[in-house]
């Protein structure tokens, strides 16, 4: 297979603390989602992959080549950081137009490639406003800008839907899809898992500084759907709820959580889920929170790893 | 899986050689500080304003009566540098400039921004000293040159005096101009905090100073003058101006204001060429 990064034993210390342990991941061509918690280790590998951090053990390769200590070739990488790093006296055009020229092109060409990428994230309007006074979500589209200002052929994003509202979200999720239809390959970090899933299949998840997960997100979903799966009720009366719940044949367990909460145990969360409602009516259940702990990556991670 | 060569909408840019994007980070550098006004009004004042001034209340005062008789001393020029505001001045400028220069981008993050590029660390140190050193420059070598200028052109001067006098600016502006310029970038190289890294260029240029000074009076040896960057401009100047009563040896000094640029450079390089981009 024809890989776009690959890390083998990839490893980074903070002093005590481990940012990647071992990390070893191949990335295909397309759109790939990098999916942890925060502090999973997913900006130290981008990092590592642009070059700014080196490896203490393990080597990784982007597009065949070792990133540190060699800068990226012109226009190879877009690289979008997780915290915002910006010139908050320049405007966004101003800012955009900089980086363009630090990547070697001419001044009449970043202004034009500037301007085009701003568009594309939907902030021609704002384009000669100041960095200061954008908002998280009009930043995080300036750093996106900048990114794909070069068109490369690898787009690092690291969480770029953080801080964006629900229309920027759909509007950058399109932005990458019509990239990678374009050839560009992506490599999106996220610690959302449905976002990504929005995006593509192909997931490498990441956590504690090592692969947990790696392929396809339908597989890996069968695969969390296999362990038991908790929902937690509120409800006036937790005791007549656990007591039907525990006539279902897909609840495995039942524990109450005083003073109104109950926790049910499942292994079958699809028929459980499907079944629910008809209960809840039928017998006039009030039920005032539901919630699933297991939807949170930190279980599904706890999961696959443990 | 497949793989498909990626399509381009448009041609690929005209790419531009590896010293047009060091000078691209240098002039953003210059402009960017130009949005400080409070180094901007400091430059104004002290090198378009001030000193011209002085240069012209200095002859007057000497040679008031003998205006346009062209006294023609080059010693006289070395006046400038016995003024201590302006080699406060010059301090200052060069904590305002450099202080930031390394360490704001560590701050906030931007050198991401310039490693994830086609930047070494290499081009991006030159590029922060291009940057440091032109303002600098500005400070230890215009008001020279400006004064010069009127000096000249209100006959207190001959033409060769003022050629000569215009090269001594030049010579001793810019080895001290490397000097102060190195120091700050190797100490904005140290640090995050441009506040930190603005008291360290302070407090080394003017504590150094202050010690071997004191060291000095009390052993009687002139020689611990070398090492405060300060003294070794000033001994430079009387040597290059022909000023009598030189302590030091303005050839020693000279060169050990070389030596210091090239020191601090090359710790700055070594220290930020394995330097990583972490949360701080």
């Amino acid at each position: 297979m024809i890989e776009v990064v690959r890390a083998e034993a990839a490893t980074k210390r903070y002093g005590e603390v481990l940012g990647l342990n071992g990390f070893s991941a191949t990335f295909p061509p397309g759109i790939t989602g990098l999916i942890g918690p925060n502090g999973a280790g997913k900006s130290t590998l981008f990092r590592v992959l642009t070059g700014q951090l080196s490896l203490d053990w393990g080597r990784v390769a982007v597009l065949g080549r070792d990133p540190w200590g060699s800068p990226p070739p012109r226009g190879l990488i877009g690289y979008c950081p997780e915290h915002a790093a910006m010139y908050d006296g320049m405007t966004a055009r101003e800012f955009v137009r900089y980086l363009l020229r630090l990547d070697g092109l001419e001044a009449r060409e970043s202004s034009e490639r500037a301007a085009e990428a701003l568009a594309r994230v939907g902030l021609s309007g704002a384009a000669d406003r100041r960095l200061l006074g954008f908002s998280k979500g009009m930043r995080q589209r300036v750093k996106i800008a900048q990114a794909i200002a070069t068109d490369p052929q690898l787009l690092l994003l690291d969480e770029p839907l953080n801080g964006l509202d629900p229309l920027g979200r759909v509007q950058m999720l399109a932005l990458f899809e019509a990239l990678a239809a374009k050839g560009r390959h992506v490599i999106v970090s996220s610690h959302v898992l449905y976002e990504v899933e929005r995006l593509t299949q192909e997931v490498v998840l990441i956590s504690n500084g090592r692969v947990a997960a790696q392929g396809n997100i339908h597989r890996l979903r069968e695969a969390i759907d296999g362990h038991p799966h908790s929902v937690v009720f509120k409800t006036p009366d937790p005791r007549r709820l656990a007591r039907l719940m525990t006539e279902l044949e897909n609840v495995t367990a039942v524990v109450l959580l005083p003073p109104d909460g109950l926790s049910v145990l499942t292994r079958t969360p699809d028929e459980f889920y499907s079944a629910l409602p008809k209960l809840v009516v039928e017998q006039g259940l009030d039920i005032r929170e539901m919630s699933s702990p297991d939807d949170n990556l930190e279980a599904v991670f706890r999961f696959l790893t443990e | 899986m497949s793989i498909r060569p990626p399509e381009y909408d448009r041609a690929p840019p005209a790419l531009r050689p590896r010293s047009a994007r060091v000078r691209a980070i240098v002039e953003e550098g210059v402009r960017e500080r130009t949005r400080a006004l409070n180094i901007v009004l400091l430059a104004f004042i002290f090198i378009v304003v001030l000193l011209p001034l002085g240069f012209i209340f200095y002859f007057e005062a000497t040679f008031g009566s003998l205006v346009g008789s062209a006294p023609s001393r080059l010693s006289l020029l070395d006046f400038p540098f016995e003024l201590d505001f302006w080699m406060f001045f010059l301090i200052l400028l060069t904590a305002s400039v450099g202080a930031a220069s390394v360490a704001g981008d560590r701050a906030t993050r931007a050198l991401t921004l310039y490693l994830a590029r086609p930047i070494t660390r290499t081009d991006y140190l030159a590029a922060k000293t291009g940057v440091v050193g032109i303002w600098v420059g500005l400070g230890a070598i215009l008001p020279g040159l400006i004064g010069v200028v009127i000096l000249l052109a209100l006959g207190y001067l001959s033409l060769p005096v003022a050629l000569e006098g215009a090269g001594g600016y030049l010579l001793v502006g810019l080895i001290g101009t490397g000097a102060f310029t190195g120091l700050a970038i190797l100490l904005s190289s140290l640090t995050a905090r441009s506040t930190v890294a603005g008291a360290g260029i302070f407090g080394s240029l003017i504590g150094v100073h202050a010690v071997v000074a004191v060291l000095s009076g009390i052993s009687g040896q002139s020689s611990y003058l070398y090492l405060s960057p300060i003294e070794d401009v000033l001994a430079m100047a009387k040597g290059v101006f022909g000023v009598s009563g030189n302590s030091l040896d303005p050839w020693v000094a000279g060169a050990g204001m070389v030596a210091l640029a090239g020191v601090t450079l090359g710790l700055a390089h070594e220290l930020l060429r394995g330097a990583e981009v972490v949360e701080e």
